[in-house]
Formats: C-alpha cells, sequence, structure tokens
C-alpha cells in the first residue's frame, strides 16, 4: 500500500537586493562634470600645398564645466607620438579593444606643449611637427593630446588632424539653429517649459555643411553629419545620431529630451523659481570637421 | 555471499496411490523429512545472481525413502538438475495408514536464493514455519541482513535479499519475535503460531538516520581503484545548499572554484569551463546546473553516482584539458511504485518511478522540476530588486529499462533543461536602458544504451551507447541579441574484460558528429552606432567528425602496487577545406598503500583538445595540457581522514582569438588570423582535504585549495588567469540529534576572480568616446566573497512513506559576491554587479 506525498508549501518573507542594488551610471549626454564635447580644428584639416608651407591650425575645445562656479579650466596641447600605421587596438581582459600601449600614451609630458591661442585653444603647426619628429607622418594624420583641469578634475584625450587630401577641402559644420519643439531657442528671451511632458529637440545645420568631395579620379561624395547632444539637465533619450545621406533624414538629427524631475532618491529638486537648462550639440562631419551650437532655456515648477 | 538453498515444508500431501482396503477405518499420518541434503547451488546460476523455486514431486517408498522426483515446472540455468539430485537422498518416516506403512507422493518447493544458512527443518511433532519480511519503515524497501530471532526456541535467521526470513518448527503458541539491524532501531513483539497454518509477519524497522537511497559521490578518481574521495548519499543529504543532490556537491570538494556571474558552469583547477567536460552516462551534456549552481539538471533521485575527476584522469576520458564531471543514471526500481515530491520555496520537484505492468522487465522513472525565484522575488520586491540577475528553470528527465534477459539490458534516457535569467538594471535615464541584460539557456538529449554482461560475468561488460543533444541559448544585451544553436551526435562502446585477478583491461571507442556554424548572429538595433564594433567574417558551415580509441589496464602489480596505464589516440576529420587533427594522450597513474592508514598516489599524463575552430582556421592544431600529480591519503583516526595532493598543469598550443584590431569603416578587424595556437598556461597548487567520516553522528570536512592559473601569449610574460581563484575554502558539517533531527553548515570561502584596473579613461575626439587606459591585465582583483548557509532539518517516517521537512538560511549574514566591474561611459565611475544575498528556502520532502 502506497500513497503519495503530503504536499506543503510555506511561504516566506525574503530579502534578495532590498538596500545596496548598483544604480545606473549616468548618461553621456548628461553634463554635469568637467567635460570636453569635441575638438574644432580651423580650418578642418592641414592645408599643405606643394611649395608652401603647410597653414597653422587653431584648436579650439568645447569645455564645459557646469559646477564649476566659473573657476578657471588650465588646458594643455601636446603632440603625440606619430602613428606609424593605421591606428591598433589590443583586447585586454574583458575591457572593451583599446589603442595599442604605444598610442595611447598621449598626451605625454615628454613631448612639447603646442603654443596656446588662448584658454582653451592652441596653434598646431604641421612644419613644427615634422621638425620635432625628424620626418613627416607616413600616413599624414597627426594627433594632437590635451589636458584639462579645473580643481580636482581632469580630462585627458586626442585630436586627429589629417592632411587635406579630397577637393575642395573640408570645412568645419556649421550648426545655426537649435530647435525645441519646432521652435528656435534662443538665450534672450529664455524658452521656458514645465515639468514632465517629453520636448523634442533638434539641431539645424546650415546646408552648406553638407559638402561633396572627391579624392582624384573617383565620383564625388556628400558628407554625413553625426549629432551629439547633452544636456546639464534632464533626460536625453540619444546621445549619438546620425543623418543618412546628406542631411535627406534630417529626422535623425532629433533627440527627445525630457525636463528634470524631482527625484526623490537622490533628493534632487527642481528649485521652486525654476532653473536653467543648457543644450549642446555637437555636429561631426566624415573628414574631422566638427561644430556646435548650445542654448539655454529655463524649467519651471509649472507650464507657462 | 554464501549459497544456500531452502527447504520448504511440503506444500501439499497427497493421497496414496490405492491399496488394498484394510477392514479397519484407516488412520493417516503424514511422512516426516528426517535427512535434508543442501543442492549444490548450479555455479552459473550464481554467478548470475539467480535465484529459483523448483516444484518438486517425491514418490516414497514405504520405507520413507525417495523412488523418484518429478519436476513439475522445470525452472532451467541448473537448479531443476541440483534439485532432483539432492531430493532423491531425502529420507523421510514412512507415512501410514492405520499405523501401516504406505507409499505416498509428497509435493515441495525446493527454494535456491542467495543467503546466510538458515536452520533446516526440525523433526519432530507437526510445526508451522514462521514466515516473514522485513523493510524499512517509510520507504517499504526491503531489507536484507537483518538478524529474526525466537529466544525462546534460540532459532535465528537472517533476511534475504528480498528482505524475506523462514524459521522453522514452531509448535502453536505465543512466542516472541525480535528483529535487529545496525542502524535500525530493534524491534520486538508477541506472535501466536496456529497449528494449522504457518505464521506470516510482515515487520518494518525505523532506520536511525534516514537513507532512502544511495548515491555517491567520489572525488578525485581516475579509476575504481584510485578512489580516494567517497561521499555517501546519506552523509550529503541534509547538507545546506544541497538538498540532498549529490552532484552539487562537487562545487564543495577541493579544486572547483565559484563559478563567474551565476554561471552554471564549472571552472576545475584554473581551467576555462569549455576546458573542462560534464559527462550524464558517458556522454557529453552542454551544462550541469542551473543557475549558480542553485540546482543540478537531473533528479537527486535518479542520480546512481558522481565521479569527479579535477585532472589525471584515465583513458576512458578525453578531449578535454581540464576536469571531468561524470554522473551515473541508476536503474529505477523494479518493484512497486516509488516517488518524492519536494515542494520548496525556491523550486519544486516530482520524481516517479515503477514497473510497466504490462510489460514485463520494463521499468520506468521520470523527474521534473521547476524552479521560480526570479519571477518570486520579482512578485514580492518589484522594481526594488529587479536589477538582481534572478534566475527561473526547469528540468525533466525520463529514463526506461529493459531487460530481455538477464546478460542484456536496454536503456532509453531523455532530458532537458532550460534556464532564463534576466538583469534590469533600471536608472532615472532612458539611455540606460542598453543595461537589460537577459539570458537563455535551454537543451534536451536522448541517449540510448546497450549492456552485455559476456559470459555470465557482471565484470565482463560491454557497453554500446548513443547519444544526440541540442542545445541552444541566447544573450541580449544593450537591445542586442545573440543566439547560438549547437547539435551533435555521441557514439561510445566500452569493453571491460578481467584478463586475470591481477590485471583489468579496458578499451574502446568514443565518437562524435558535430555541425559547425558561425558565432551567434547579432540581431537588433546597435546599441551606439558611433562605436566601432568587431568586424564579423562569415565562415562556409562545415561539420567534424571526432573518433576516439582508448585502451587501458589496471595492474595490480604487486600487492599494495596498483599501475594504470593507458593510451587513447583522438582523430578528427572535417567535412571539407580542412585537415584533420590527430593527437596521442599517452597517461600513466599510480598508487601504493604504503599501510593500511597511508596511501601514495601519483598520475602523469598528457591530454589534447580538438581545435575546433579549426574549420574556420585550418592552420589550427589541438590544444594540448601535461597533467601531473602527486598525494597522499592518510586515516588519521578511525573517522578522520587526510588527502593531501600537488597538482601541476601545463598548457600550450592554447587557441586564443586576436588581441589587436585596426580600425577601418568603423569596424575593428583582426590583425592576423581568427584564431591562432599562440596561447599558453599554467596551474598549479595545493588541493588538502580533512574529512571526518559519518561517525557519532557527526559529518563533515575541510577543503582547501591553494593555486595560481595563468596564461600568455607567446612570448610576452605571464598574466593572471581571467578566472583563477588563489584561495578557495570549503567547511562542510552536519550533526544529527536525536528524533531524526539534523543540524548543519555550509562555509565557503573565494578569492575574487582577477580583473583589469583602469587607471583613466582617454576622450577620442574625433569619435565622440572614450578609450581605457588600462593597468596591468588581471592585476587587481574583486573583493573575495565568502558566504555561510545553514540547515535544520526533520523527518518523520511512517510505514509507507516518509516526510522531511527543512528550512534553509542561505547566505546568512548577507554577504553580496562581487560578480562583475562596470564602468561608466568615460572611465571615472565603477560599479560592482552583486550576487543574489540572504534568502531562506523551507520545504518538504515526501518520498515513498
Amino acid at each position: 500500500m502506497r500513497r503519495s506525498g503530503w504536499l506543503f508549501f510555506f511561504p516566506v518573507l525574503f530579502s534578495a537586493c532590498l538596500n545596496d542594488c548598483p544604480r545606473g551610471f549616468e548618461p553621456q549626454s548628461l553634463v554635469n562634470r568637467l567635460r570636453v564635447l569635441g575638438v574644432q580644428a580651423e580650418p578642418a584639416e592641414i592645408l599643405w600645398e606643394l611649395d608652401q608651407d603647410p597653414r597653422p591650425v587653431k584648436l579650439t575645445a568645447l569645455v564645459v564645466d557646469p559646477q564649476g562656479g566659473g573657476r578657471g579650466v588650465e588646458a594643455s596641447f601636446r603632440y603625440c607620438p606619430l602613428l606609424t600605421e593605421p591606428p591598433a587596438l589590443r583586447q585586454v581582459s574583458e575591457l572593451p579593444p583599446i589603442i595599442g600601449p604605444d598610442e595611447l600614451d598621449c598626451p605625454r609630458d615628454s613631448e612639447p606643449q603646442l603654443r596656446p591661442l588662448g584658454p582653451l585653444s592652441a596653434r598646431f603647426d604641421a612644419l613644427e611637427a615634422v621638425s620635432h619628429y625628424g620626418k613627416p607622418s607616413p600616413l599624414g594624420l597627426y594627433r594632437v593630446g590635451f589636458e584639462l583641469a579645473a580643481g580636482e578634475e581632469r580630462v585627458r584625450g586626442y585630436r586627429t588632424l589629417g592632411l587635406s587630401l579630397f577637393a575642395p577641402p573640408n570645412s568645419n559644420p556649421l550648426l545655426t539653429e537649435l530647435e525645441l519643439d519646432g521652435v528656435r531657442v534662443t538665450d534672450e528671451p529664455l524658452l521656458q517649459v514645465g515639468l514632465g511632458q517629453p520636448h523634442v529637440l533638434q539641431a539645424i545645420p546650415d546646408p552648406a555643411s553638407f559638402e561633396s568631395y572627391a579624392a582624384p579620379g573617383e565620383e564625388p561624395r556628400t558628407e554625413s553629419l553625426r549629432f551629439s547632444f547633452h544636456a546639464t539637465f534632464g533626460q536625453l533619450e540619444l546621445h549619438g545620431t546620425q543623418t543618412a545621406d546628406g542631411g535627406a533624414t534630417l529626422d535623425e538629427s532629433r533627440a527627445s529630451w525630457v525636463p528634470p524631475q524631482d527625484d526623490p532618491l537622490t533628493g534632487f529638486k527642481v528649485p521652486e523659481a525654476g532653473m536653467e537648462v543648457t543644450f549642446y550639440v555637437v555636429a561631426r562631419d566624415d573628414r574631422g570637421g566638427i561644430g556646435w551650437i548650445s542654448r539655454k532655456i529655463r524649467v519651471l515648477r509649472t507650464s507657462p | 555471499m554464501s549459497l544456500t538453498q531452502i527447504l520448504l515444508f511440503p506444500a501439499l500431501f497427497s493421497q496414496a496411490p490405492a491399496l488394498p482396503a484394510a477392514s479397519a477405518a484407516p488412520e493417516l499420518t503424514q511422512p516426516i523429512l528426517t535427512k535434508f541434503i543442501q543442492a549444490p547451488y548450479p555455479e552459473e546460476a550464481a554467478r548470475l545472481g539467480l535465484t529459483a523455486t523448483v516444484h518438486l514431486v517425491l514418490y516414497l517408498s514405504r520405507e520413507g525413502k525417495v523412488n523418484r522426483v518429478l519436476v513439475e515446472s522445470p525452472v532451467g540455468q541448473g537448479f531443476d538438475q541440483a534439485a532432483v539430485e539432492a531430493a532423491k537422498q531425502f529420507l523421510f518416516t514412512p507415512a501410514t495408514r492405520g499405523g501401516a506403512p504406505i507409499e505416498a507422493v509428497v509435493e515441495l518447493d525446493y527454494r535456491f536464493t542467495l543467503s546466510t544458512p538458515l536452520s533446516a527443518p526440525d523433526s519432530g511433532p507437526p510445526t508451522v514455519p514462521l514466515l516473514g519480511v522485513v523493510r524499512e519503515k517509510g520507504t517499504r524497501r526491503p531489507l536484507s541482513g537483518a538478524r529474526v530471532s525466537l529466544p525462546e526456541l534460540q532459532r535465528t535467521a537472517e533476511t534475504d535479499a528480498e528482505g524475506r526470513f523462514e524459521l522453522f518448527g514452531l509448535t502453536p503458541g505465543r512466542y516472541l519475535v525480535a528483529v535487529e539491524l545496525p542502524e535500525y532501531f530493534p524491534f520486538s513483539s508477541h506472535e501466536t503460531a496456529q497449528a494449522d497454518r504457518p505464521l506470516e509477519l510482515s515487520f518494518s524497522l525505523e532506520p536511525k538516520t534516514s537513507k532512502p537511497f544511495e548515491t555517491l559521490v567520489r572525488g578525485r578518481r581516475s579509476t575504481p581503484e584510485l578512489a580516494s574521495t567517497t561521499v555517501q548519499y546519506e552523509e550529503i543529504r541534509h547538507l545546506p545548499g544541497v538538498q540532498g543532490d549529490p552532484v552539487r556537491v562537487v562545487s564543495y570538494l577541493p579544486g572547483v572554484a565559484r563559478s563567474p556571474l551565476g554561471l552554471p558552469v564549472l571552472v576545475i583547477r584554473g581551467s576555462l569551463p569549455r576546458e573542462s567536460a560534464v559527462l550524464l552516462d558517458g556522454h557529453t551534456i552542454p551544462f550541469l546546473y542551473h543557475f549558480d549552481l542553485l540546482k543540478t539538471v537531473l533528479s537527486a533521485e535518479l542520480i546512481d553516482s558522481v565521479d569527479f575527476l579535477p585532472g589525471g584522469f584515465g583513458a576512458y576520458h578525453g578531449d578535454q584539458l581540464g576536469g571531468i564531471v561524470d554522473v551515473r543514471t541508476r536503474k529505477p526500481r523494479g518493484e512497486g511504485v516509488h516517488g518524492s515530491v519536494v515542494p520548496a520555496l525556491i523550486d519544486s520537484s516530482l520524481t516517479l518511478e515503477a514497473p510497466l505492468p504490462w510489460v514485463p522487465k520494463l521499468t520506468l522513472a521520470a523527474g521534473a522540476s521547476y524552479g521560480y525565484l526570479g519571477p518570486l522575488i520579482r512578485t514580492i520586491g518589484g522594481d526594488v530588486v529587479a536589477e538582481a540577475p534572478l534566475p527561473d528553470f526547469h528540468d525533466f528527465q525520463a529514463r526506461a529499462d529493459y531487460e530481455p534477459a538477464p546478460s542484456h539490458r536496454l536503456t532509453l534516457l531523455a532530458f532537458g533543461a532550460a534556464d532564463r535569467s534576466a538583469t534590469a538594471r533600471r536608472s532615472d535615464q532612458p539611455e540606460d536602458t542598453p543595461q537589460v541584460f537577459e539570458r537563455l539557456n535551454a537543451f534536451y538529449s536522448a541517449q540510448l544504451r546497450h549492456e552485455y554482461s559476456f559470459w555470465g560475468a557482471s565484470d565482463r561488460l560491454n557497453t554500446l551507447s548513443a547519444s544526440y543533444v541540442n542545445y541552444r541559448s541566447s544573450t541580449t544585451l544593450a537591445g542586442q541579441s545573440e543566439r547560438l544553436v549547437q547539435s551533435w551526435l555521441e557514439l561510445r562502446e566500452n569493453l571491460e574484460l578481467p584478463l586475470f585477478s591481477s590485471l583489468k583491461l579496458q578499451g574502446g571507442y568514443f565518437g562524435r558528429l558535430r555541425p559547425l556554424a558561425d558565432d551567434p548572429q547579432l540581431e537588433g538595433p546597435q546599441a551606439d552606432p558611433s562605436r566601432p564594433s568587431v568586424e564579423r567574417v562569415k565562415h562556409e558551415p562545415n561539420t567534424a567528425y571526432s573518433s576516439s580509441l582508448y585502451a587501458e589496464a589496471r595492474w595490480q602489480a604487486a600487492g599494495p602496487l596498483l599501475i594504470v596505464p593507458g593510451l587513447r589516440f583522438n582523430y578528427t576529420l572535417f567535412t571539407h577545406s580542412v585537415r584533420p587533427q590527430r593527437s596521442w594522450d599517452p597517461r600513466l597513474s599510480a598508487r601504493l598503500a604504503l599501510n593500511p592508514a597511508t596511501t601514495l598516489k601519483a598520475s602523469l599524463g598528457w591530454f589534447h583538445q580538438t581545435s575546433l575552430d579549426a574549420w574556420r582556421v585550418p592552420a589550427l592544431r589541438p590544444e594540448e595540457a601535461l597533467h601531473a600529480t602527486v598525494g597522499a591519503e592518510r586515516r588519521i583516526a578511525q573517522a578522520l581522514q587526510l588527502s593531501v595532493e600537488l597538482f601541476y598543469k601545463q598548457l600550450s598550443s592554447l587557441v586564443v582569438a586576436p588581441d589587436t584590431f585596426r580600425l577601418s569603416d568603423q569596424l575593428l578587424r583582426p590583425v592576423g588570423e581568427l584564431f591562432t595556437n599562440e596561447g599558453e598556461g599554467r596551474v598549479y597548487g595545493l588541493e588538502l582535504l580533512l574529512r571526518h567520516d559519518l561517525s557519532r553522528n557527526l559529518f563533515g570536512w575541510v577543503a582547501y585549495t591553494l593555486s595560481r592559473s595563468e596564461r600568455r601569449r607567446a612570448g610576452r610574460a605571464y598574466t593572471l588567469f581571467a578566472l583563477d581563484q588563489t584561495h578557495l575554502l570549503t567547511v562542510v558539517a552536519a550533526y544529527k540529534l536525536p528524533y531524526h533531527w539534523d543540524l548543519s553548515l555550509a562555509f565557503r570561502l573565494a578569492s575574487g576572480n582577477p580583473e583589469t584596473p583602469i587607471r583613466y579613461g582617454l576622450y577620442d575626439a574625433d569619435h565622440d568616446f572614450y578609450l581605457p587606459a588600462p593597468g596591468e591585465p588581471n592585476s587587481a582583483r574583486l573583493p573575495a566573497s565568502h558566504q555561510l548557509d545553514l540547515r535544520v532539518a526533520k523527518t518523520w517516517a511512517f510505514d509507507a512513506w516518509r516526510l522531511t521537512g527543512h528550512l534553509e538560511l542561505i547566505n546568512v549574514y548577507h554577504q553580496r559576491r562581487s560578480e562583475l566591474a562596470f564602468w561608466s561611459f568615460d572611465y571615472t565611475q565603477r560599479q560592482e554587479l552583486k550576487g543574489i544575498g540572504f534568502y531562506p528556502s523551507l520545504g518538504l520532502k515526501g518520498e515513498w
């Protein structure tokens, strides 16, 4: 004689992750500490025609220090080691591929600084670079490393400059306007929005930014632009976008933005008097050209 | 086991043949056996473990001699002849009618059983026998070797394999019957024998401890003779975090690191999970554990034994550089319906086994389980716990055994499992959606096996088996998903042949057919189009046919010295475009018993693993390893044993992916071949096991592993292996309290996995992303993890079933293990993904 087992189930309270669950990182689109959002070269390429000296290039960093309270930001630009072959990236352990250790070590303190042209800009002279290295870059690429410091914060990075190989030479893209829900955003008067509702942010590039260029003997190509959206507060749905064919699909220059909200977890609260939010949109073309625009708006606790 | 045969009382006394009528009313007396002859047990039948009952008809003379013997229903196997020859020599008191001897016919059963001798029937006045069976209380399992005694008559009997016993010579009256068996509570009762019928009794003995079935976990075993650690089921059934699952105990043995990210994989002696194999009845299965070793994918009730081979294993196993876990399922019980139900807080399971009444010699067993930790926690905790990697899983298994003849057995095994886990790393920022991480692993498999014991000997065994596995997995991260579908077919032929008492041979063939296709294909939108991705190159599908021939000898060379030389030849063919891979694996193990308490052991062997990536890079060679171990075992007290083992593993020709890429058109293109044999490695360490056998109600062990595992590319410096864990300490202990209460604990400490520190993030202003500037590869570690689990259990045994209730407190002090470090976009902020913290598990188990 056999019987089935007696079934029981006792519900029990238990905890798995009550107070120390990791929270996500801040997104790249949120600018709340010292950041470099781009480095513009003017001209966008190194113009070095035969029998002439190369034209010097002015490098200017788009630096944002929203929490700095107007503190000074020190910037230094230095040469990076010449690339003797296309940059190699190396896989180290579980990390994303990195530039090979030799190339990564940039800027090096041992390399001379570029001549400063202002607090956040410097002058790059290809002739000086050739003189410094004793030879021209075999790939026609020169990298400039930069380091910015403000208080305890430091940012390191690099920018690559290339010889102009196509005609016509590249120009930096130009962003003429920034629109919020189709309304032009201006710093004066400040556009005002309420809490909660998402808005559409759109950068308007100058149509001339979509340049046509061609290598000798090749069909002309039209540049495309990639946009990077940043805001000092609120949430952007995308950080980077890209136009498809020379601006034919301008929808991709848009991003959705949600104004900041009170957050009981972090204690953040939108001030009663409202707060200013600054947008930074950076556009990059295919040949190293870069342009940006920034605008402010005011966020109010109640709809304007 | 001695061989005896038991004579039953004559079942029937017939009327004598017709005789001349007497003048007076005839008074009939029965013949009584006065001389019993023990028949020799047929040798062949004894070897096969056969028993039989021969129904005889004896024709008796007036003198009580046996004139003629007939076998009413021949049973063969030599039983009939033996019974007839013995019965011819029986002597009886003459049957009488009216006081005059007459001829008579007697029918009796001559039973042949494999047990110790029982008392022969007494002569004398008519008596009745005491017939009975002894079973285990709670499981109804027949108990052999139980001593049944009648103190008044000073007679005893011992139960046979079916739990049966017989005592003769009871005259009508009241008797005290006592039943005893070690590890069971003694039982006695008063019973009354009556004149006209046998006294039939059934006893249920209550075990002092619960022991419903046997499972062995054998650690560090390369051949049966080299076994150094055997863990009995009774010892582990109450360990916390194990729940009687013998396979999960493997993770408590020396040399097994904690698995990364809660993955259902084994990291054995500093090897990659793919370098170790999990076998079920000799065939490969994709994974053995559900997430984070929560549960084995096979019901514990269906497991017969588990062999854990961390290295230096014999020629039977191959095509692996790491370790082997070989799980053997057991044959379903052939009598009655048995089963178990285990409802618990995080999972529930059910098993059933029974013979099929309408198909003789066919037995079935089936089981299934479902784990619902993830859905349960999410239901209770909601978004608060959404970021923890919470699993849910299920598995099923079924086994059918058919024995058309005593020396043949056919087995069909079907099983499968599926795991799913999701981690939702939510934040207030919509851009954090890429942090959603979901994994799914699933497989199903079928095996068919034929076992043949030739020449009637159980140790002369030929096994032919085939297995099919279909495995699929998918990973979704940051809106991208990778799907992988694999399947393979395996064939194994194994022959075990003892030549002499000191020399046994084993050899066979193992083959695997495996279609090969490119790695998982990306589906869905790319998370960040501005970031470069690694270029994927498509390859034409191929098929690998791997074959291995192996032979091994177990030579008891000189008394205490056992030498096991072996050789394995591996050969892998590909359908097209790839040259075959071949390799030889010579192996040697030895074990020397210095004295009854001390044994030395050593092994040295070469191991190769097929480079399946050769279908994409034809220049690849098989990966190689040299295993060397030396150790000693010493029993330092009656219940205390110490085992120490030093091991060294040299790895070469390891297949590695490129580590250098060039960026072109937003694609990272590898520099050089897709795979090379440039990988090298070395692993060395010490394993120590101090074990207290189940004695004085205490059982437990302390396992400690000190090891270092390193890898490098040829010509470069060694760096730590990504899964290296320097210190592994496991303490398990169980104590049996009165009234079937059990207390136990398990403590584990493990070094954190290595990680590569990041010095800073370098902003690539050309492409608007950050590159990590790493420090020395794997030069830092995640924090060490330690965890204490407690368990209390109580068992109630009823006549036909038993109930066990348990409460487990897993991770008592809520030390959440750091599984993985990840960084913010600019590498300025670091966070660690944590494992599951404290949770209790309360459940019941009903068995019958």
